[in-house]
């Protein structure tokens, strides 16, 4: 069965545009603390990021295993290497840190980490 | 399923979506400004020629809007409230994107003036159709360097493919709007203007390809290359066939052939419909509109941004993409303008 045109050039224009978007996404090279992977004796007083460019960090989520948010408190906007957000009492847990931004080309950018507390 | 396409949540469908409609409706919309100087001659077709221009810049205007009020919700986490941050639709106007969006919209409001009979209308939709064409150099590509020769060649490859793309429902026009020999003269008259197009669009992307890939080595070392090798591939294939479809069907209209009026405009419906035959049983593969058709796909590639080529090859991708020190996939974003 052939697609009708609205589809194909959809289905055209999605597979150009996104597949080098999602493969050369648009990312400083960033470092995170806690570090991807850590395992914390205890709560971590600062959620860092450091990027090799400034970004603008819009978004930072904190989750922990059970999909249930944490607040973060935090400066949305400014354009920075160095990144810090700042988390309330955690109890132990896994937990995953999601950020979005814009990276200092003006394209959007995002990325996770995640970590353990004993 | 490809991985990229697995990955794709609502949203980020929802940008790439209101992203290609909008290629496409600016495209249409400045192609179809120039397009109305072929149609000149015809009053009554020019009414139609005109009416698409606006219609496409209408459309091309909301989903610029579409655009802006996406990304700011990509940044704020995916919710309809970050839409209408006034914080982030602040930072996604102070980018690329705010930049090229006000010199598109400006762009595509002039066009909107077409159907109206003023007295600076052409020469406003004129400007509007350049503004439109320039303002895809102001994201990715041409903002490398050397600047001015990439926004220029983007500018003016834009321009070339927005008047084959906007061709297609202009000569569908003309085959039911006017009379026989006067279609056959349009047709006639586009394809002596494609191939000066087709030369604009060989020399600028050939510019383009050597200034922003640089070696014969990249273009099987880097993804990115070899996007533009498909996309070369392509469309001389594309223009291979839509030569000989010029040297068959336009001469039998011309010649005033009872059947070929019906058969053309079968082959643009075709074109337009997707992939079947022509009253006469020819494949219709060989028409140029296929081609203009199908140059907004490649097109899309063209103009990915440069940083992505950059990134190419890069052996600390894994870490560039890595939201943390291990790698992990997530340091990425939705797509560009």
């Amino acid at each position: 069965m052939k697609m009708s045109l609205l589809p194909r050039l959809t289905a055209g224009l999605a597979a150009l545009t996104l597949a080098p978007a999602l493969a050369f996404g648009h990312a400083s090279k960033t470092e995170t603390t806690p570090a991807d992977g850590a395992t914390l004796t205890s709560p971590p007083a600062a959620i860092e990021l450091t990027f090799d460019t400034p970004v603008r960090v819009t978004l930072v989520r904190l989750m922990d295993g059970a999909g249930e948010s944490y607040e973060v408190d935090y400066t949305r906007g400014q354009p920075v290497t160095a990144f810090t957000a700042t988390p309330g009492d955690l109890p132990p847990g896994e937990y995953t840190v999601e950020w979005r931004g814009l990276s200092h080309d003006g394209h959007p950018t995002s990325g996770s980490f995640s970590f353990t507390i004993d | 399923m490809p991985q990229f396409l697995a990955d794709l949540d609502g949203l980020t469908a929802l940008m790439i979506a209101a992203k290609a409609g909008g290629y496409l409706c600016a495209l249409v919309a400045a192609g179809t400004v120039a397009f109305t100087a072929l149609a000149s001659r015809h009053a009554v077709m020019l009414i139609g020629v005109r009416r698409l221009a606006a219609l496409a810049a209408l459309v091309g205007l909301l989903l610029v809007g579409a655009q802006i009020a996406l990304r700011a919700a990509y940044l704020g986490g995916s919710t309809l409230s970050a839409a209408v941050d006034p914080m982030l639709l602040g930072l996604v106007m102070d980018g690329q994107l705010g930049t090229a969006s006000i010199v598109r919209s400006a762009g595509l409001a002039a066009i909107l003036l077409l159907p109206f009979d003023l007295k600076l209308t052409d020469l406003l939709a004129a400007a509007g159709g350049l503004a439109v064409a320039a303002s895809f150099a102001l994201v990715g590509h041409a903002l490398g360097e050397p600047r001015w020769a990439l926004s220029l060649l983007v500018t003016v490859h834009t321009a070339a493919i927005a008047y084959w793309v906007a061709a297609l429902p202009g000569l569908l026009l003309a085959t039911r709007q006017v009379p026989q020999l006067t279609a056959a003269g349009l047709f006639d008259a586009f394809g002596r203007s494609a191939l000066a197009v087709v030369a604009v669009l060989v020399v600028a992307g050939g510019l383009l390809a050597w200034l922003l890939i640089g070696s014969l080595q990249a273009l099987w070392t880097t993804d990115y290359a070899m996007l533009v090798v498909f996309k070369l591939v392509f469309v001389a294939g594309l223009l291979g066939l839509a030569a000989r479809n010029k040297l068959t069907l336009t001469p039998r209209v011309q010649a005033g052939d009872p059947g070929a009026l019906a058969a053309l405009r079968g082959v643009v419906r075709v074109e337009i419909a997707g992939g079947r035959r022509d009253p006469d049983g020819d494949r219709d593969v060989d028409h140029p509109d296929r081609a203009a058709r199908l140059i907004p796909l490649t097109q899309a590639a063209a103009l990915l941004p440069r940083a992505r080529l950059s990134a190419v090859g890069d052996g600390d991708r894994a870490a560039a993409d890595g939201g943390g020190h291990a790698g992990r996939p997530g340091c990425t974003g939705p797509p560009a303008m």
